[in-house]
């Protein structure tokens, strides 16, 4: 899990951002946290969540713990909110990214302020939150398709 | 009398031989050699177009797989040869952005810069760091300036043994004391989170137009002067209030940095 997140983490602060749209890189790690958080229990999605905001925190300018509280957030609020969608709606990551993302982006700004740096909600909102519904959405599908897999197998590993 | 009927013919055929060929010394036998060539010619030509396209066909097989070989070979060669052409196309644009920095280091000779890689950028959209393979063992301390030949970059913001953390201009939390080169108005630059900042506090009577250049003042301590910004975008300025805003383009695409240049030995006073 661990090497899992640390790969994640290098491929968000160095390949993604030859794929950015905007100066916007997909948030790589929140999609796979929301993906396993929906996926499994929603204590699995925190620990993830916490663990690689951790990490991304450690490579961050950001004040420590920013991440890992919105990603906590993020997973939070999309598992709540499909807890009585089918697994295999198709539409289900869409939406969960959609949700996550916003709550993530909104938390992390929140967190700024409070932290005493200048925040510009228009260009938070405009440069980055949009951007970013707009890139996760997509980038979800190969996410959840990979972790569905892994989690079927896993499942079956502790079954038996 | 068998045997005599032998003989017999193979007389009459060995002087009919010898008429002929005294015929054809003499020219007298070129119409019917003529007549016999007329006839068989087409005949000729009939055989060997078809055994010439049979002769084709065998080569053909035979040359096939020795063809086969050779655009293997080729396709190898192909494959090569791209591969050494975008290997020299890289020198090329490292040769080019190593020469701009030379030139700068030359343009600014009491700057003490040490070149750096980008290999890093923050995982978080609403923040602008970038992370260089320089450190502590390279001299490098926290607040030293970032730049490239172009322009200014940022700041050092944390240093590690073997990487740094670099502020960009454009986040919002990073403000540069700026002038505008030609007027001499002084402002201060805040980030916006794109390419584009805002040179705030410019007074309304001070003249601004676009394309001017801006640069570092060096007010506050923690810039050298005189480090190119960028150029006037826009200008908006209204009668009601103290200060113009001023959008500026930075000289710096932020998106392609690949290379810095740090300025070693400037101490910030922050």
């Amino acid at each position: 899990m661990l090497v899992l997140l640390l790969g994640v983490a290098m491929l968000q602060t160095t390949t993604l951002r030859w794929f950015s749209v905007g100066g916007v890189v997909p948030d790589l790690m929140l999609v796979l946290v929301v993906c396993w958080g929906l996926l499994r229990e929603w204590r699995d999605g925190l620990t993830w969540a916490l663990l690689g905001g951790v990490i991304l925190d450690l490579l961050s300018g950001g004040p420590f713990g920013a991440t890992s509280l919105s990603l906590t957030g993020a997973v939070t609020a999309a598992r709540a909110a499909t807890v009585s969608i089918s697994r295999d709606s198709i539409w289900l990551p869409a939406g969960a990214s959609l949700l996550a993302t916003a709550v993530y982006d909104v938390s992390y700004l929140l967190l700024l302020r409070v932290s005493g740096r200048p925040v510009s909600w228009s260009a938070g909102l405009f440069q980055v939150l949009i951007p970013c519904l707009v890139l996760n959405a997509p980038t979800i599908y190969p996410v959840w398709w990979a972790m569905r897999r892994v989690h079927r197998r896993t499942i079956v590993e502790k079954m038996g | 009398m068998l045997r005599n009927r032998s003989i017999g013919l193979a007389a009459i055929v060995l002087v009919g031989v010898l008429v002929a060929t005294l015929l054809h010394a003499t020219g007298y036998f070129q119409p019917i050699e003529n007549l016999v060539s007329t006839v068989l010619a087409p005949l000729q030509y009939s055989f060997h177009w078809i055994s010439a396209r049979i002769g084709v066909g065998v080569q053909t097989l035979r040359d096939l797989s020795s063809l086969q070989a050779r655009v293997l070979e080729l396709e190898g060669t192909i494959d090569r040869l791209m591969i050494e052409n975008v290997r020299l196309r890289e020198a090329e644009i490292e040769l080019a952005d190593l020469r701009q920095q030379l030139n700068f280091k030359r343009a600014n000779p009491t700057y003490d810069l040490l070149a750096a890689e980008v290999i890093g950028r923050d995982p978080s959209n609403l923040l602008h760091y970038i992370v260089i393979d320089r450190g502590t063992q390279d001299g490098i301390v926290v607040g030293m300036p970032v730049v490239t030949a172009r322009g200014l970059v940022g700041r050092v913001t944390s240093a590690y043994p073997q990487s740094a953390r670099v502020i960009l201009i454009t986040d919002l939390s990073s403000s540069v004391n700026a002038l505008i080169q030609s007027s001499r108005a002084t402002g201060l630059i805040q980030g916006q989170g794109r390419q584009k900042l805002l040179m705030r506090y410019v007074e309304q009577g001070e003249q601004v137009e676009i394309g001017d250049i801006v640069l570092t003042s060096g007010l506050g301590g923690n810039f050298p002067k005189r480090l190119v910004i960028g150029q006037v975008a826009e200008v908006k300025s209204n009668n009601v209030d103290m200060f113009q805003e001023v959008w500026v383009e930075s000289a710096v695409d932020f998106d392609r940095l690949e290379m810095v240049l740090v300025v070693l030995g400037f101490a910030s006073t922050d």
